[in-house]
């Protein structure tokens, strides 16, 4: 008897046991179904502001790559930046120009660089813009300029970081 | 529990006796509460129980005659309550004496009567006529009884009613005790009737004169159950309500299942429809597009030094030059500028400090207000003019 009344509280657990079950699948049914809901909202939000704004988007993407020049070594790409330093200091009637390189502090993305040069104080705004424009790659985080009043020259010390990624499939030429 | 050790005590060789007891309260006066505890007490009873429950049939509540004759007097005599009352039961071939006293069972009785019907007789049909003899045995056990009684009460009986077939029972009852003896007044089995089907009087015995409205509602006459069919019996409709919540809760739920399993299909489907899930390439672009904005923003974030030297020269004065830029735009942004200005005196000085800074101040907003303890000045003493004086000054700020 004792045992009957025990198998019927057992059968009662395990009625009650199902609604538990169930309670808890429905509930991760709805989160997940939430979910995917706020999900496929998102993704049709990207979709509208792709249809808005994909000009813009490869324009952003585009002046993104610039910042970092893909190279295929280092110091074929150092010897490949000093050139282009050098061409243009000659434009804006720079000399002495010089590049150095501190290797121990190079990175998987990075190296830095020291710049020295000279020439008339007028023509470092414009190589300023030049060196925007057409070298986005390197980032000047340092710069020092020491003048002459009379002779309108001044000395100027550049450190740079030279942004690049290192890419295998990059044509040589 | 107390009573339950008590029974324990009493009876040490009826273990199951634990199982067979319940008890009423009663209450006389204001004060005399009484505890009427009831209980089996033939150990044939819990062997006859033990082998029914065996072949799974167990008896749900049982009572005595005399309990159900209790319940049944208070409503058939008047002032049952009142004093004591017995109820004698007469039938074929037995006779059952029940005694109450202030409406409560004290004792009950059992007597086989003798077979006069065997011996030889004249007019043996008639069952009265034999009677004397048969009213000879039941006087003398009465007499023993009622004797019992009033050891027990220290009182006399007050009434005593007799239940039985032939009415003219009652008159030869009354005659051989000497006393009053009421006829009971309700309809019995007839005996002669009973006579002629002798098994369903052995069968029926004490309990033929009740019917089903005097079995139910059981509540009403004191009947026991074994403690464990008991509890079992307390708790079923507990169970079953839970049973039939559960179910009911099982079914709503399932239903809720379905529905929640079916709309995530349809939203499923409709994604698919849509095309959200082939979006996956796009959202890569439009992950990149984040992180490319995330660099240029940091990128334009940092001081240009483009922007830096021309704000500074648009904030130097006539009469002042640079000699030392400093520029930093990695951790710290900051600048050190070092300059000369040539003035006449320490007005002229003054003025042009305040001019630089309010040009400074002006053109590097966002930064903290420059002030002129934060220009570090002296007198260049290694170019000295006539009317003029060259102040070699230093100042450094922080870029926004």
């Amino acid at each position: 008897m004792k045992a009957n009344l025990t198998i019927r509280w057992i059968m009662i657990c395990l009625i009650w046991a199902c609604p538990l079950i169930l309670t808890h699948w429905n509930i991760n049914k709805i989160a997940i179904t939430m979910a995917e809901i706020e999900k496929d909202e998102i993704v049709r939000l990207d979709d509208l502001f792709w249809k808005n704004n994909s000009g813009n988007i490869s324009k952003v993407l585009t002046k993104k790559d610039s910042l970092a020049l893909p190279i295929e070594s280092i110091n074929f790409s150092l010897l490949s930046v000093e050139n282009s330093l050098k061409v243009l200091a000659s434009k804006h009637k720079f000399n002495e120009v010089q590049m150095e390189s501190i290797p121990g502090q190079t990175s998987d993305s990075s190296t830095p660089l020291t710049l020295y040069f000279e020439g008339p104080i007028e023509g470092i705004l414009p190589w300023l813009k030049n060196l925007e424009n057409e070298l986005p790659y390197l980032m000047i985080r340092h710069f020092k300029i020491t003048t002459d009043p009379f002779s309108k020259r001044a000395k100027f010390q550049l450190q740079l970081y030279f942004r690049y990624i290192i890419n295998d499939s990059v044509n040589p030429t | 529990m107390f009573i339950e050790r008590k029974l324990l005590t009493e009876y040490p060789n009826l273990h199951d006796i634990k199982h067979f007891f319940d008890f009423t309260f009663s209450q006389t006066g204001m004060e005399n509460l009484k505890v009427n505890v009831f209980f089996l007490q033939d150990s044939r009873a819990f062997k006859l129980y033990q082998k029914l429950s065996e072949i799974n049939l167990n008896p749900a509540r049982i009572s005595t005659p005399a309990l159900l004759w209790e319940q049944k007097l208070i409503k058939i005599i008047p002032d049952f309550d009142i004093g004591g009352t017995c109820l004698v039961h007469l039938l074929s071939l037995e006779c059952f004496l029940y005694f109450f006293f202030q409406g409560r069972l004290l004792f009950s009785r059992s007597i086989t009567i003798p077979d006069f019907q065997k011996e030889p007789a004249e007019n043996s049909s008639d069952l009265s006529l034999e009677s004397p003899n048969k009213f000879s045995v039941l006087t003398y056990e009465i007499n023993q009884s009622l004797y019992l009684f009033s050891q027990k009460i220290k009182s006399d009986m007050d009434k005593i009613y007799l239940l039985s077939s032939d009415i003219g029972n009652t008159q030869l009852l009354s005659d051989n005790l000497g006393r009053e003896v009421i006829d009971l007044g309700i309809d019995v089995p007839d005996i002669e009737a009973l006579q002629e089907s002798p098994g369903i009087s052995e069968y029926l015995g004490p309990v033929g004169s009740f019917n089903t409205v005097d079995l139910s509602p059981s509540k009403l006459h004191l009947n026991l159950t074994h403690s464990s069919l008991k509890k079992m019996l307390e708790w079923k409709p507990v169970q079953t309500v839970g049973l039939v919540v559960g179910l009911i809760l099982i079914f709503l739920l399932a239903m809720e299942s379905l529905f929640l399993w079916k709309w995530s299909h349809v939203t499923r489907d409709q994604m698919v429809k849509n095309g959200s899930m082939s979006g996956i390439n796009q959202k890569q672009i439009i992950q990149q597009y984040s992180g490319a904005l995330d660099q240029i923003l940091a990128e334009t974030d940092r001081p240009s030094p483009r922007r830096v030297i021309i704000n500074i020269g648009r904030s130097i004065p006539d009469n002042t030059w640079i000699t030392d830029m400093d520029i930093e735009t990695e951790t710290n942004p900051a600048v050190a500028i070092n300059g000369v200005v040539r003035a006449s005196g320490a007005d002229q000085l003054k003025d042009t400090f305040s001019i630089l800074l309010k040009n400074l101040n002006r053109y590097f907003r966002g930064t903290r207000s420059l002030s002129i303890q934060d220009i570090d000045f002296k007198v260049d003493k290694s170019k000295v003019e006539e009317a003029y004086n060259n102040f070699l000054f230093t100042l450094k700020f922080d870029l926004p």
